[in-house]
């Protein structure tokens, strides 16, 4: 029997990312320099952050809409709950109702983000880079772009995920974080509370989808809706990410992983590339969507007929999945 | 040269390669292009190219066939090599000898109405996440075939839904065949593609109803547009007797007799013994009836009025259904009004 596949890593040379400063600055690049990720680009000043709160926000007393708050300063409280200042920052207040947290303008450097060379430069204000990445393709994305540092939780379990945020929460404003196998909506919530850029899993809940789309917040997830876990040759990738700087491209459903070296031409799969069907073969790597495992990642043991004897957790016995119940993952 | 009928339906393609009444073969490959995950460097092009192949290798299919007749649910063709394209309304509609409706994953069509619904362009409104999450899913991989009782009643509730939306199917003598992707899950599940069934049937009156378990029917519509057009008769082709040569393909129910609100009947055996029965409001009830065998009823229905009628057996026999079917009570049922509802099925196809 043959069937599909579904490539979840490639990769791709020849990518051009694009840099640009927030606001007019200074752009250093010079065209055919060669790049690293922290190479510096440009630099301009800029409030990078903000933090929006609601008008139910009680601001703390002796302060004032306009004051200047200091970083880990008690901003005021939504409810019982304190609101800390996750930076230094000013207070305002929205014409449409609610506040907003300014950070204070400050040097912002652009860095490259990507090893490669830099092909053209608009002046004081961008620089376009050619580069190679190893593209993860989710299956699930809203359609925010961002880009930035990527802190990978270690697979905690559902219940202790929102702990997690909340432990790195000094730190996560404007990251992209890997939050484990399951995104809710509760957690939704809390990463835009807390300014984080974007949220990555192996599933997220549709109501947390809905959520996300209603915020600036990035959503994505390997695997599909519900409660899935993310592969494992997956989440060993986003372990690996060796200068923790990734681009997220929710319109094509991509993260983006800069590679240091251009990948031998061996490697990269051409887009008249034509294999999109292929025969099960003990070893082949599947996504199954059978109950209780449904959406879960195994490989083949044997073919009985129209059923497929699936090794979900090695060292287990495999489980009998009927076709058209997988696919296969590359 | 044989005729070649493809259907691509919302979760699998079925292909009929036809010479004559005599000579057929049907084959499906339980797959589609999943337009929503798939990216850059695959297309349904090559990924349809690749499916004939492997059918014409595995299943000896001539995919050289001419004229090849292709179908959609939408009637927009997909990039498969084709002489002919039909919408798949267009295609049921030539069978005249069934009135018909079609289940595919987020549509449900009948002869004079469709309703959709795809769940990632709009947000779902059903309360249980779970069936939430399923059916967002299935927009993600449409090949998904329901494999627990959770997920047929999530797809199932999704189609009673829609055709609720429909308003009344259509009354006729002609017995009634459901078709589409979902039944070809009934093997793995009859017992919910029978209740779908009697749910989407939703017209007092009685009726002969079939099911078509392997998706066959839209093939069969294909061939027949075909074989009625000037097309067919400009190249030789003579019209065949597409009834008689493909009757054997579907699942005969039997006869339902349905009647909201309740209904009192006389039921009289061939062999001429006879029973009366009290119906009440909200139930399913079932007469052991083979296919083989025939009955006379007599009915007095709250919503049919008095009525006379010969009625055939089936795989569940003569079925007495006298339940509410407004939009409502197919979203609130509870479940266990649903788990009597399957209990009594069962039973029936245990006892047969």
């Amino acid at each position: 029997m043959y069937i599909p596949i579904i490539r979840k890593v490639m990769k791709t040379n020849d990518v051009f990312v694009e840099r640009t400063l927030p606001r007019k600055g200074e752009l250093v690049a010079k065209e055919k320099e060669v790049v690293e990720p922290f190479t510096k680009l440009g630099m301009t000043k800029v409030s990078y952050g903000n933090l929006p709160l609601p008008a139910r926000l009680r601001v703390t007393k002796g302060r004032a809409v306009g004051s200047y708050f200091y970083t880990g300063d008690t901003l005021g409280k939504i409810g019982s709950k304190k609101v800390i200042a996750p930076f230094d920052g000013t207070l305002i207040e929205q014409s449409g109702g609610g506040f907003l947290f300014n950070q204070e303008d400050r040097d912002f450097w652009l860095l490259s983000g990507v090893w490669g060379e830099v092909v053209s430069v608009v002046e004081k204000s961008s620089a376009l880079i050619r580069t190679q990445m190893l593209d993860v393709k989710l299956a699930i994305a809203t359609d925010h772009s961002y880009s930035g540092e990527l802190i990978v939780f270690p697979n905690p379990s559902e219940l202790l995920e929102m702990q997690y945020l909340q432990k790195f929460s000094k730190d996560s404003f404007g990251k992209i974080i890997y939050v484990g196998h399951h995104i809710n909506e509760a957690l939704v919530k809390k990463a835009h509370e807390l300014g984080v850029a974007g949220l990555i899993a192996g599933s997220v809940d549709r109501d947390a989808l809905v959520a996300a789309k209603k915020t600036d917040l990035f959503v994505g997830a390997f695997s599909g809706f519900g409660v899935i876990p993310t592969p494992d040759y997956i989440f060993d990738i986003l372990k690996g990410v060796t200068n923790r700087y990734i681009f997220l491209q929710g319109n094509k459903n991509l993260l983006r992983i800069p590679a240091e070296k251009p990948y031998p031409t061996k490697d990269i799969r051409p887009n008249s590339y034509t294999g999109q069907l292929r025969s099960v073969k003990k070893g082949l790597l599947v996504q199954v969507f059978e109950e209780p495992f449904f959406g879960w990642t195994g490989k083949v043991h044997s073919m009985q007929g129209s059923s497929v004897q699936v090794i979900i957790d090695e060292g287990r016995d495999p489980v009998k999945i009927k076709i058209p119940s997988i696919i296969s993952l590359e | 040269m044989p005729i070649l009928s493809i259907y691509v339906g919302e979760s699998q393609i079925s292909v009929l390669e036809y010479t004559s009444g005599a000579d057929f073969k049907f084959a499906t490959y339980p797959y589609v292009f999943p337009y929503e995950i798939y990216q850059d460097g695959f297309n349904s092009e090559k990924f349809y190219t690749q499916v004939l192949r492997h059918l014409g290798k595995t299943e000896g299919i001539d995919i050289e066939a001419d004229p090849i007749l292709l179908g959609t649910v939408t009637g927009v063709a997909p990039a498969i090599k084709h002489t002919y394209n039909f919408s798949v309304h267009e295609a049921l509609s030539s069978v005249e000898s069934y009135s018909w409706t079609l289940v595919e994953n987020f549509v449900v069509m009948n002869e004079r109405n469709m309703s959709s619904f795809y769940p990632m362009k709009k947000d779902l409104t059903f309360s249980q996440p779970n069936m939430v999450n399923y059916l967002s899913n299935k927009s993600l991989y449409p090949h998904i075939a329901p494999s627990s009782p959770d997920t047929f009643k999530s797809e199932d509730v999704l189609s009673k839904n829609l055709s609720a939306s429909m308003g009344a199917s259509v009354a006729t003598e002609q017995p009634m065949i459901f078709t589409g992707g979902r039944f070809a899950h009934f093997d793995e599940n009859s017992v919910a593609s029978y209740l779908l069934a009697l749910d989407l049937l939703r017209t007092p009156g009685v009726f002969n109803v079939r099911i078509d378990p392997s998706n066959k029917l839209p093939l069969i519509g294909l061939l027949n547009t075909y074989l009625q057009s000037n097309e067919a008769s400009d190249s030789g082709q003579e019209p065949a007797d597409i009834d008689e040569a493909f009757e054997d393909e579907f699942v005969t129910l039997g006869t339902v007799l349905n009647s909201p609100g309740g209904a009192e009947i006389l039921f009289e055996m061939e062999a001429g013994n006879s029973q009366f029965v009290d119906i009440k409001p909200n139930r399913l009830f079932i007469f052991p009836l083979e296919k083989t065998s025939s009955a006379r009823i007599v009915v007095e229905g709250k919503s049919i009025g008095h009525m006379e009628k010969n009625v055939r057996g089936g795989s569940l026999g003569f079925v007495i259904d006298t339940r509410d079917q407004t939009a409502s009570d197919f979203l609130t049922t509870s479940s266990t009004q649903h788990s009597e509802w399957v209990k009594v099925i069962n039973e029936r196809i245990k006892a047969f």
